[in-house]
């Protein structure tokens, strides 16, 4: 007999990717079909960093809102298992519902984590266009006092220029975790960037040196960006002016 | 007869960054009767480049302090006491609360914290930059040696002990990490109360500006002593996930010094933690535990139940999902819809069937073994007793 034999199991630790999707009616048209089209693409990324890391799986889950919350499943998949269905824009943004939602998931009973000892902290991340259209406070409020959601990895992408970035940073913590695209293309390649860089680094068991996963994450993502058409992130140190870009969703 | 074994390793993430085992473990039965058990676990992370020495370090001061604690207490402040566990204290009017016993542990934490920084101030006072330190930690961090009044962060770690004497037994813990205590009733149990600040790779630390209000512990002197009691650094617990995964790990160290005595068990724990480390939390191993096998022979068959019991549980709980998925793929088929969304779900349902059967073929694998060593512990009492008789 030994110590490690058949009866004795060691499962593998686990990394959960949440994807929060603004699909209110201004999303609608090319803004939703490329958020559709981007995240199909993105993974088979994902499944490949989780069956290549031997530190963690990666499973995916999909929250979005429009008028009210939909879970595009009622638990995370793996990333090699999930199946996207495309979502549809219409109705309001519910961010503040969507907030709730997020809250009552980030948790063991009855949601989406296990135990802490054995997971990585979760990745999050979250698309808008516009600004909450309801009470977003309390349920941000909610999610800021979850264990999980304080020590995930957390990454915004306003979409265009009417995108509230305040409400974006105050989600993510910090203004240089919010990317900002102003075409198509960009927001194809930031889901993917944001995406990957996320998985990968959330998926680690140590990071290097002294830095957060945030911070990591954060710096290469923003790294990315310089090189991405339409795309910029509120970093002070940043070559590109905002200013430079017209929002071009044509 | 009291016996005692601790064991560190160093773990797979370190082995790849060519950083030393952060962790320290130790254990002793002295003459007097003190059995202990110790491990420190040394924080990760660039700024903590001393935490090797500062986990070494920790656990020489709680060796002495305890001797010196149990040499000198009186030990009829504990005679008699039910078991107890305090939480780490969050409010000052719980300072006031104090019973005696609180009293005498809080100076013991206290010496634990000073003679800590002592010791590390020594070594700071009197160690060069070595080599490695110079290629590998940020030249900020190793400023901080010289300037900063917060050097003990760099010598930062947790710690966790268990001591029994042969009239009470104790346990105190600061940071993250888990000790589990088997007895009759519950069979195991964590006796420490757990700190929620503690969570993924959060932890509170001798390092910090109010360790001693992080300090947990807990008490007994009624005459109960646990059968066992294992600490590990949450290098060990997180590669099982799950606790019930960690006391499942724990009773197959518990069976195999009943079944095949110390020295195969050393050997296997010493094999098989840094392949633990490999597939599992990839984070530097340490495990302590006391025991006493007189009592660990004679609740042997309670072990393999417990385990038998853990097994039947989850079969039972997949026999239900199975079933919860199997009305879903019916419902959905007997629909017949052409929605795109059914059919996916449809073919998820038949998936995790799948995936849930094959899981369940293993647990009953699982099962089989296990009901065979019960049988084989059963037929090894009965002879036992036969031979007594």
């Amino acid at each position: 007999m030994g110590l490690l034999d058949e009866t004795v199991s060691v499962p593998r630790r686990t990394m959960t990717l949440f994807f929060l999707i603004d699909t209110s009616g201004s999303m609608e048209g090319n803004k939703i079909g490329a958020v559709n089209d981007a995240v199909v693409n993105v993974l088979p990324m994902l499944n490949d960093i989780s069956e290549t890391n031997p530190d963690a799986e990666i499973k995916v889950a999909a929250l979005e809102f429009s008028n009210g919350v939909n879970w595009l499943y009622d638990e995370p998949k793996l990333a090699k298992d999930f199946i996207w269905q495309d979502v549809v824009a219409s109705g309001l943004t519910s961010l503040g519902a969507a907030c709730s939602e997020l809250a009552s998931k980030l948790s063991r009973s009855g949601g989406f984590m296990q135990s802490a000892s054995g997971s990585f902290a979760p990745a999050i991340i979250l698309l808008s266009d516009g600004g909450p259209t309801d009470d977003y406070n309390s349920g941000l409020a909610k999610l800021k006092a979850n264990n999980w959601f304080k020590s995930a990895i957390k990454i915004a992408i306003a979409i265009g220029d009417d995108a509230d970035k305040d409400v974006l940073k105050e989600f993510t913590g910090s203004s240089e975790a919010v990317i900002t695209v102003h075409n198509i293309d960009a927001l194809k390649q930031i889901i993917r960037v944001v995406a990957v860089t996320s998985s990968q680094i959330g998926s680690k068991s140590s990071t290097a040196g002294e830095i957060t996963k945030q911070e990591q994450v954060v710096k290469d993502i923003q790294d990315a960006t310089q090189n991405i058409d339409g795309a910029e992130t509120s970093d002070s140190t940043s070559t590109i002016d905002s200013s430079q870009y017209i929002d071009d969703w044509g | 007869m009291i016996e005692s074994y601790s064991f560190s390793c160093q773990g797979e993430s370190h082995k790849a960054d060519n950083k030393p085992c952060q962790d320290a473990s130790f254990h002793a039965v002295y003459e007097n009767g003190l059995a202990i058990a110790v491990v420190c676990d040394g924080h990760g992370g660039e700024r903590y480049f001393r935490s090797d020495v500062g986990s070494r370090m920790a656990t020489e001061v709680i060796l002495d302090t305890v001797r010196t604690f149990v040499e000198n207490i009186d030990k009829n402040l504990f005679i008699s006491k039910p078991f107890t566990a305090q939480e780490a204290i969050t409010s000052e009017e719980v300072v006031k609360k104090q019973t005696p016993i609180d009293v005498a542990f809080r100076q013991l934490f206290s010496s634990i914290i000073y003679q800590w920084n002592q010791k590390i101030a020594e070594h700071a006072a009197n160690t060069t930059i070595s080599e490695w330190e110079q290629q590998h930690v940020d030249p900020k961090y190793i400023n901080e040696l010289s300037t900063s009044e917060t050097f003990e962060k760099i010598y930062g770690c947790t710690l966790m002990a268990y001591a029994q004497t042969s009239d009470y037994w104790f346990a105190f813990h600061l940071g993250d990490g888990k000790c589990i205590s088997f007895q009759e009733d519950p069979l195991w149990m964590e006796p420490i109360p757990w700190d929620d600040r503690c969570f993924l790779n959060k932890t509170t630390s001798i390092c910090d500006s109010g360790a001693i209000n992080e300090f947990r512990y807990c008490y007994q002197g009624d005459g109960h002593f646990p059968m066992a009691v294992f600490l590990g650094s949450d290098g060990i617990d997180d590669s099982f996930g799950e606790i019930e995964n960690l006391v499942n790990f724990y009773i197959q160290v518990i069976k195999m010094l009943v079944n095949d005595g110390r020295e195969e068990t050393v050997k296997s724990i010493e094999k098989e933690l840094p392949q633990l480390s490999a597939i599992g939390s990839k984070d530097d191993m340490s495990v302590a535990f006391i025991y006493n096998l007189n009592a660990l022979q004679t609740h042997i068959v309670e072990f393999i139940q417990y385990q038998i019991k853990l097994v039947t549980d989850k079969v039972q709980t997949t026999d239900k999902r199975i079933k919860q998925l199997t009305q879903k793929l019916d419902y959905l088929e007997d629909a017949g819809t052409d929605n795109e969304k059914d059919k996916i779900e449809a073919a998820y349902a038949r998936q995790d069937i799948e995936r849930a059967n094959e899981e369940r073929n293993k647990l009953l694998f699982k099962h089989e073994a296990l009901m065979q060593q019960l049988s084989l512990s059963l037929s090894k009492e009965l002879h036992k007793n036969g031979e007594a008789k």
